[in-house]
């Protein structure tokens, strides 16, 4: 064994000096079959991946990325640790003490309504993601909707509350842009939700001579889509928003009048919503397609997309044979029409490329608005469903199979290729 | 291409909280490493889809990935490792010895070219009659040329472990080649 450790020693030494490491020279090989089986390793071109195998891959990372970080969104703060257990024992401080929950209930003018909002601006500084964002300014818009209507059932009305509903809205349309497909969707239902609500408070107040017509004339969709009879009812029960449990995305009065689909925006002739038209595609081709600079085949190709990727259409070529699409990563460009299907879980089942959920049902009557089938969407709320299974205790981890951090990357068999 | 450490960890870092740049980065810093590590223990057409795969694990496992003094590619390439075994496993070590000849379109190809996936194919080939650990040895040390210290902390062995593998693979590796005839005097280099 000795031996054989000096034969080893003595190999490497002179491997050594024949293939210095850290360096392509090859020196003298002495004649020895070893070396020279080494040399041939050393010597021959290594294999290489070809520019477009590398950009073919890289998309194909960035894109499991993507789908990660939308399955950890709604758990996972960007934020130092630190500042991030700071933020918990302040939650936590302030929802363990009584002032908090009975501060969620109260009115402007109230004496807990102070806490309540500074509360508010905690939430505001958690939310750091632009997801997380989005949905805290829709959450507070709802609030300040439910206590309008609380004001209403005191035979009050403060338009100050609408305008900062509307304010709320277009802070999360503005953070919208950079949110992922699927929480698109959902937000764009709930921000159209809200305004439907802020109009119907608005006529609400109007109707009972709290407010002059023309005050509320901009919280109002179309002038012709205003029913006369509000459905808001005086005996609405008070808002019950807790602090802890982030309040429902829907309010009292959209569940009582609107259909949860159906946002009012879409009552006006022309679609043109408050928030960006989002359509979405799914790429239905065998394999890879090019996404291109301009509507042909003769423009410069600037991504390439697996089969199953979902994107957002933004238009249509003249001719209509190229769809304008919008990237994961918020490029535009142009497919061609015929390598996208608009029925995402149709296309392709079970590919692994799919986000899952914002997808458009063109059946839907109206568009620019997500539809939502029946049991499609599974966590139709972030904030309220945040927990999925899998993910809530265990905060950062990929899936279950694999454990790379240990040592052993994975021993179970992968998914299947999806080349 | 590959940066000091800190600015490496600094990327890690980011990479880690989602940032794509990032991990851009570090894939177009590895890619090619991994893949040759691959395609010297994989047919080339499975070598590309592999380190695709090892990349997608890289992303998955990198929120509880952990910086230690064990490098970081020292990790991209055991999960290089075990994809490989996991694709021989699914494969049911089904290896092919015989050599294919080269089918008609490849005439296409520049001379020069063929010759080179010949002496790669044949590299590959008598690699494959190696235990992964020597494959993952040789690979290493002289397509990568890493010093026997930077493979024995990369694999986390002795230096003389690394030492003695080494020994044994190359013995194995030289009668595997000897036993072809083909592509003998490829070396770019000066030999006797």
């Amino acid at each position: 064994m000795i031996e054989h450790e000096s034969d080893a020693g003595q190999l490497a030494d002179r491997l050594d000096a024949a293939l210095p490491p850290h360096q392509h020279t090859i020196n003298d090989l002495n004649g020895d079959e070893r070396v020279n089986a080494a040399a041939r390793l050393a010597a021959a071109p290594p294999p290489e991946l070809s520019p477009e195998a590398m950009a073919r891959m890289q998309q194909r990372v960035l894109e499991a990325a993507r789908q990660q970080r939308a399955q950890q969104r709604i758990i996972h703060f960007h934020m130092p640790l630190a500042l991030r257990w700071a933020a918990v024992f302040l939650l936590v401080f302030l929802g363990m003490s009584a002032t908090i929950p009975a501060a969620a209930g109260s009115l402007p003018g109230d004496v807990l309504y102070p806490v309540k909002r500074g509360y508010e601006s905690v939430e505001r500084l958690l939310a750091v993601s632009p997801d997380a964002r989005a949905e805290v300014y829709l959450t507070q818009a709802g609030r300040r909707l439910d206590e309008a209507q609380g004001l209403l059932a005191r035979n009050q009305f403060d338009v100050q509350l609408l305008h900062e509903a509307q304010t709320g809205i277009a802070e999360a349309a503005q953070n919208f842009a950079a949110t992922s497909p699927d929480v698109q969707a959902q937000i764009e239902v709930r921000a159209a939700q809200l305004a439907r609500s802020a109009a119907d408070v608005a006529q609400a107040a109007a109707a009972a001579g709290l407010v002059a017509p023309d005050e509320i004339g901009d919280l109002l969709p179309a002038p012709t889509a205003a029913p006369t009879d509000a459905p808001l009812p005086t005996d609405m029960p008070a808002p019950t928003t807790s602090p802890t449990d982030l309040p429902t995305n829907t309010p009292p009065a959209t569940q009582t009048a609107v259909p949860t689909v159906t946002p009012p925006s879409t009552a006006s002739p022309t679609p043109d919503t408050v928030l960006p038209t989002a359509e979405s595609g799914t790429v239905i081709a065998g394999s890879a397609v090019n996404v291109r600079k301009g509507p042909g085949t003769e423009f410069e190709i600037i991504a390439v997309l697996q089969p199953g990727t979902i994107v957002q259409i933004i238009g249509k070529s003249e001719a209509g044979d190229w769809e304008h699409i919008r990237l994961p990563d918020n490029r535009a460009g142009w497919i061609s029409a015929a390598l996208i299907g608009n029925d995402a879980a149709a296309a392709q089942p079970g590919n692994p490329n799919q986000v899952g959920g914002g997808r458009n049902n063109q059946n839907c009557d109206h568009p620019g608005n997500y539809c939502n089938a029946p049991g499609q969407e599974k966590n139709n709320i972030p904030g309220n469903n945040g927990s999925q299974p899998g993910q809530g205790g265990n905060p950062g981890n990929g899936p279950p199979e694999n454990h790379p951090g240990g040592g052993n990357p994975s021993d179970k068999p992968p998914k299947d290729k999806d080349k | 291409m590959l940066q000091p450490p800190t600015s490496l960890e600094r990327t890690i870092r980011k990479a880690q909280s989602g940032d794509e740049q990032a991990i851009a980065s570090l894939y177009q810093g590895y890619a090619q490493k991994i893949y040759r590590y691959i395609a010297y223990r994989v047919p080339p057409e499975d070598a590309e889809d592999l380190t695709g795969e090892v990349f997608v694990k890289m992303v998955e496992g990198l929120p509880t990935y952990r910086i230690t003094e064990v490098p970081f590619e020292a990790w991209l390439y055991r999960i290089a490792a075990a994809r490989i075994a996991d694709y021989y496993r699914r494969k049911k070590r089904r290896v092919e010895v015989e050599l294919d000849e080269q089918t008609p379109e490849a005439e296409a190809q520049p001379e020069e070219q063929l010759l080179e996936q010949q002496e790669i194919e044949a590299l590959r080939e008598a690699l494959q009659q190696l235990t992964p650990e020597q494959q993952s040895i040789l690979i290493l040390r002289f397509v990568e040329r890493k010093s026997h210290e930077e493979v024995a902390a990369m694999l986390q062995r002795s230096v003389s472990a690394v030492k003695t593998i080494q020994h044994r693979a190359l013995t194995h590796l030289a009668q595997a080649l000897g036993t072809r005839k083909e592509s003998r005097h490829y070396l770019r280099g000066s030999h006797d």
